[in-house]
């Protein structure tokens, strides 16, 4: 297991191992750490488009439309304090790790 | 159904006072006696009487949560001393010594007038004192077992440096004796009535988890051996220093952060739809205590000799070895392994929201002891400010005119301020133990959210405050 522990408004896309995952701001300012990858085909969640009032999230490439709420069963374990985020991904501890900053459409970026 | 059907928000909402209504609570609270009378900093043996500035309540607004930056402030430490006597209002408390006229204040304590009052106004003040929490620590995700193991672990590591920085503090302050002092005074709000908010979970029925934190309680309570409760071995340590070892005699010493500490157990114990957090907050002090509790004892030896008992320390270093794993094995792990992710999730925050508490309450702590230390220097820093004649003109001054022994009990201000003596002597308190005595034409800086109170020596005082500009950090 690896656990990262990162400065949300610094980072907001990590890669592990090549594997992505986002930073996904749900409603109520709480924040989550999605894999970037469509259940579908693997299309980039990241930049797919939010829906406040139904609580959804619609991949882009096939416009299939997830409930926030079952995208979340799939969420990495992450504990906010403030703006910095620890989470702990199913890798090993000697995964490589990259973390970027990436415009998130998903959080309406 | 029909026109009488009612949600449970609007029974919920119904049940709670407006902001309107908690003023008018707050203020039939504040009317007993034992929150108004006192006769000096200290207090005699008498558990019931918990002077509050009264005087003070208007500049607060309890039905708005605090943010982190202001959690301290001072809403932060009137609001944590008004809690923890509703919390304690609970709690059994007796006197040491054969009884001098309690009777009046036990049953005032204990009125059941002022216990009604207080159910209506706790809700709404542990929101404004703990409401940041759930805006600054949230998890999200599936929490299972093996994270939550692995989030502990790597914070339990970091938790548990060669030397705390309370502990440097201590070791680098110009008197570091006092400063120690100051802390064994700290901890005497929660030490002397120890686990007594762990006791409110285990009344019920919840299977074996209850039957493993009971064992927690009965090492905590000595074994029904008053000279081994580990209270009674605080009161050795306190005695030792040559301090007092009476319920809450060091009220006015008591800095918002220790309260907070106290005050966040009880939050988490008294409703138990909280209990996944106390778990987690349990969790964080056991596992982080022994270590914390051997640096403690080691510096105190240090620094007092063999006239100090370090008991209490000396048997938390050993216990809390045991008390750590059997909290995280025998309670925590079995717990989730039947409540599942709601259970591990919210023992993450409860681990998290402690942990928070108890680097604010070291900051904090830190931040008074170097002021203790400051002293000549926010002197220096007075005279300088109120030299500058435009800064002076622009700011608002309150003066103040009091007769001789009147005593202005601690309490803290949001903005950093000058205190200047223009007529008399007056002796500022930062501490038990650390009077500052200011005569005619002197003065000090006070930064903000600094504990101290004021008493007047001569026959009589006159005195102005002056709070400085919002950013004028000094």
């Amino acid at each position: 297991m690896l656990m990262l522990e990162f400065d949300s408004e610094r980072y907001n896309y990590i890669c592990l191992d090549g594997e992505p995952y986002f930073v996904f701001k749900l409603p109520g300012g709480r924040m989550a750490v999605l894999p970037d990858r469509c259940p579908h085909r693997g299309g980039p969640l990241h930049l797919g488009t939010s829906d406040c009032k139904k609580y959804t999230l619609t991949c882009p490439w096939h416009e299939t439309v997830f409930l926030q709420r079952a995208l979340m069963r799939k969420a990495i374990p992450a504990v906010t304090l403030g703006r910095r985020i620890t989470a702990l991904f199913p890798v090993a501890a000697t995964a490589k790790a990259v973390l970027t900053w990436r415009r998130i459409i998903a959080n309406g970026g | 159904m029909g026109n009488n059907t009612m949600t449970s928000a609007h029974f919920h909402s119904a049940l709670m006072p407006s902001a309107d209504s908690l003023s008018l609570f707050l203020e039939r609270y504040m009317r007993a006696p034992i929150f108004r009378t006192h006769t000096g900093f200290l207090l005699e043996d008498n558990p019931f009487r918990r002077p509050l500035r009264i005087q003070d309540i208007p500049l607060f607004d309890f039905a708005t949560p605090l943010d982190r930056a202001a959690a301290f402030s001072a809403s932060g430490l009137f609001g944590h001393r008004l809690l923890l006597n509703m919390y304690e209002a609970d709690l059994m408390f007796l006197p040491d010594g054969p009884w001098k006229g309690q009777e009046q204040d036990f049953l005032q304590f204990y009125n059941e007038e002022l216990r009604s009052a207080a159910d209506l106004i706790r809700p709404h003040l542990e929101q404004h004192l703990f409401g940041f929490l759930d805006q600054e620590i949230s998890p999200t995700g599936p929490w299972r077992g093996e994270e939550m193991r692995a989030l502990f672990e790597e914070r339990i590591r970091i938790a548990n440096p060669e030397e705390s920085p309370v502990m440097q503090a201590i070791r680098n302050a110009k008197d570091p004796k006092k400063a120690a002092d100051f802390l064994l005074v700290q901890m005497a709000g929660d030490f002397l009535t120890e686990i007594s908010a762990m006791a409110r979970n285990i009344l019920g029925s919840y299977g074996p988890h209850l039957s493993e934190l009971f064992k927690v309680l009965i090492d905590e309570y000595g074994y029904g051996v008053f000279s081994e409760k580990h209270s009674t071995l605080f009161r050795s340590t306190l005695k030792s220093r040559g301090l007092s070892t009476h319920i809450h005699a060091y009220w006015q010493f008591y800095l918002a952060g220790s309260l907070a500490l106290v005050n966040y157990f009880h939050y988490v114990s008294r409703n138990h739809r909280h209990f996944f957090r106390y778990l987690g907050a349990l969790y964080y002090t056991e596992a982080t205590l022994a270590k914390a509790n051997q640096q403690q004892s080691f510096l105190l030896k240090h620094l007092f000799g063999k006239e100090m008992d370090t008991r209490y320390f000396d048997e938390h270093a050993h216990i809390d070895q045991h008390h750590g794993r059997m909290v995280i094995e025998k309670i925590i792990e079995p717990v989730v392994s039947q409540c599942g992710e709601f259970a591990a999730a919210e023992i993450v925050k409860g681990f998290e929201e402690f942990r928070l508490l108890q680097s604010m309450a070291d900051e904090e702590f830190i931040a008074q002891i170097q002021v203790f230390d400051d002293i000549e220097r926010h002197r220096y820093l007075a005279h300088e400010l109120l030299a500058n004649a435009d800064l002076m003109a622009s700011l608002l001054l309150k003066r103040f005119i009091e007769p001789q022994n009147e005593l202005s009990l601690t309490h803290s201000h949001d903005t950093n301020e000058v205190f200047y003596i223009e007529e008399g002597v007056v002796e500022l308190v930062l501490g038990p133990h650390s009077p500052v005595t200011l005569k005619k034409g002197e003065a000090i800086y006070i930064p903000r959210f600094c504990l101290h109170g004021s008493q007047v020596i001569s026959e009589g005082a006159c005195y102005i405050t002056i709070s400085l500009p919002d950013g004028m950090i000094c």
